[in-house]
């Protein structure tokens, strides 16, 4: 559904991307996954038709992206970005309305209200319809933008979800329930990439992962192909401890921490001078 | 709480649209009658049916119908185009900058209008004479709308980045540009003697004073245009809330919406500002009365301010005429004194609403 060939995007010197390639098909959930910084975002912006990319080619459907009018990708693809903030006082259930304008022209259609209602219902925003979003919690909010960007493809079962951390600010319930909902749509048609930077719940609903670091793809492959000790040190800098998870039997990863002294990295705590505190900061 | 009741108009947004048409209806017959030559209010709901062809045969005093027909009437379809620009604009323009505190003004339109207004104030008679032979009684006019223009194509101008508008440089733009055209009013009005100073301190407060069926012909066009214009754009003026991203993922086209908008402001406010002068207030507080009376959804606000606008215009002008009589009072001092009380009012009975 989507295909990605070299893409590259350079903005005042600075290369965010490096030659990324890869597909995502009709019925795939793929999580992206990488270091702060690593061009995730970019790549979701890009994807989505936000910034034009240096060189590259993204297609969707088969189609070069520029050829498609903002309106045309409004009615297959929504985008969740990072950023919140609605500046005005609307209420939660007019913000979900707004991801069905693509959809009508003036007045919106009763499939268009039967949407709204599910997507709320489903991100358990029904009960806050009525009150201004900006009352809700962080959380809350989010799970009202989450509700707004599946209404703009809901009854588009070949739509496409592009997702920028969409559970950033959400308690455990609804991190496993965006996912699952998230899952349950692209088992059924939908084309869903998702950041993500819990590896686990990437690993427990995604059918593959790409792991990303200085605008590279690193790793692409399913969960249990790519999630190894090597592979996860080589992106994040991190001892871990793979294990299969004898309940779900989905491959879990068990960060084995760090450990500092305060004086290493404070210099008006204690005596030492904070030198060379990278050397020995993992404990094993 | 059903959702039939989103979006389209609500009972809340019926009933503050009936209620502002219905005091609108009421505050234009008090102020065809009240004045300083008082009109009973019966003579002026005749004579304004007669105007459509109804009562014919129902005499009334010349004298009344042609206070009505030549003074007052224009007067109040004056107020009402001028209100209505004013409001509608002020609603759009927060839209688009997605800031409570834009008003027309940030794009310097009234700035412009008012330094053009006031050179011309004070040096018709030795510099542009021949610009006064051209154009005669509304050189005024003219001169306010082309600065407000220019001063707003400026604005603009240094906005754009690659090509684009960028909302927070156009803020910038405008503060610096209304500094810079306050600076050069400031000056001329400092060059100005007693009497040019006095009419540039009039101009800038704003009257209806100069209304007449001409001004109201060559006004009408441009307000029609904006408030016909301005509620078509309101479903990308509510993606604008999301982000100006969001719009364009939404399917909207932000850069062409921004133009739209500032265009239709520039020209409705532009407009009214050369036929009355500088009229505060309006565009700033009547969107947030709006918001706070039936919600943030602009396919209600924009036509709402307009509404709201050409009501408080019409009640201030009444109020101008007659609180000092036979003296008229600039209309707006009357916007500020008489709006910002209720607006505070609304404020501090709703404040506990908007925290939580």
């Amino acid at each position: 559904m989507i295909s990605v060939e070299n893409l590259t995007y350079t903005i005042k010197d600075q290369t965010l991307l490096r030659a990324v390639s890869f597909s995502i098909g009709s019925g795939e959930l793929v999580a992206l996954l990488g270091a702060n910084g690593a061009g995730k975002s970019t790549l979701i912006k890009l994807l989505g038709g936000e910034k034009k990319p240096s060189s590259g080619c993204i297609r969707l459907a088969k189609k070069a992206l520029e050829k498609y009018t903002p309106l045309e990708l409004a009615v297959r693809r929504a985008t969740m970005g990072q950023q919140h903030q609605v500046s005005a006082d609307f209420t939660v259930a007019e913000v979900v309305m707004m991801g069905r304008y693509p959809h009508y022209t003036s007045n919106p259609k009763a499939a268009d209200h039967q949407t709204v209602e599910e997507t709320m219902a489903v991100c358990g925003i029904t009960l806050f319809s009525e009150r201004p979003i900006q009352s809700l919690s962080g959380g809350e909010q989010q799970r009202v933008h989450l509700a707004r960007v599946l209404a703009q493809v809901w009854d588009r079962p070949n739509g496409v979800l592009l997702m920028d951390e969409p559970v950033s600010a959400m308690d455990v319930q609804y991190q496993h329930q965006t996912l699952a909902i998230l899952r349950a749509l692209a088992d059924r048609g939908y084309t869903v990439l998702t950041v993500l930077h819990d590896i686990n719940l990437a690993a427990h609903y995604a059918h593959r992962l790409i792991l990303m670091k200085n605008g590279r793809k690193l790793h692409d492959g399913t969960p249990s192909e790519i999630l190894n000790e090597r592979n996860i040190y080589s992106v994040f800098s991190m001892d871990a401890h793979v294990i299969v998870n004898p309940r779900s039997l989905k491959t879990n990863i068990l960060p084995l921490g760090q450990r500092l002294e305060a004086h290493e990295f404070n210099s008006f705590l204690g005596v030492t001078s904070p030198n060379h505190w990278v050397a020995n900061r993992n404990i094993s | 709480m059903s959702l039939k009741s989103i979006m389209a108009g609500t009972t809340k947004t019926y009933t503050s649209y009936v209620t502002m048409l219905l005091l609108l209806v009421l505050a234009v017959i008090l102020s065809l009658s009240w004045g300083a030559m008082p009109i009973p209010i019966g003579d002026v709901v005749v004579s304004l049916l007669q105007r459509v062809g109804l009562y014919e045969d129902v005499a009334v005093d010349e004298l009344y119908s042609g206070v009505i027909a030549l003074v007052r009437l224009p007067r109040a379809v004056m107020g009402l185009l001028v209100g209505a620009s004013l409001g509608i604009s002020g609603a759009a323009i927060q839209a688009i900058f997605r800031n409570p505190l834009a008003e027309p003004g940030i794009i310097g339109v009234s700035a412009g209008a008012s330094f053009v207004a006031a050179l011309l104030i004070a040096f018709e008679a030795t510099l542009f004479t021949a610009f006064s032979d051209l154009f005669g009684h509304y050189l005024l006019a003219l001169g306010a709308f082309s600065g407000a223009g220019a001063a707003t194509w400026l604005v603009y101008r240094i906005s754009l980045v690659d090509g684009r508008p960028h909302i927070s440089t156009m803020l910038l733009a405008g503060i610096a540009i209304n500094a810079m055209a306050g600076a050069l009013t400031g000056l001329i009005s400092y060059l100005a003697d007693e009497q040019q100073l006095r009419t540039i301190t009039f101009w800038m407060l704003g009257s209806l004073g100069g209304a007449s069926w001409e001004t109201v012909i060559v006004l009408l066009p441009f307000t029609v245009l904006t408030i016909i214009g301005l509620p078509l754009l309101s479903k990308p003026l509510n993606a604008f809330a999301l982000g100006e991203q969001e719009a364009h993922l939404l399917g909207f086209k932000p850069t062409q919406v921004k133009r739209l908008v500032i265009l239709l402001a520039t020209l409705a406010v532009g407009a009214s500002v050369a036929m009355t002068g500088i009229i505060g207030f309006i565009g700033l507080l009547v969107p947030h009365g709006i918001r706070m009376l039936g919600g943030a959804d602009n396919r209600y606000v924009l036509p709402a301010s307009a509404l709201l606008g050409a009501l408080t215009l019409t009640v201030a002008d009444l109020l101008a005429r007659i609180v000092a009589l036979p003296a008229e009072l600039p209309i707006g001092v009357i916007t500020a004194l008489l709006g910002t009380p209720l607006f505070l009012y609304i404020l501090i009975r709703d404040k506990k609403k908007i925290i939580h």
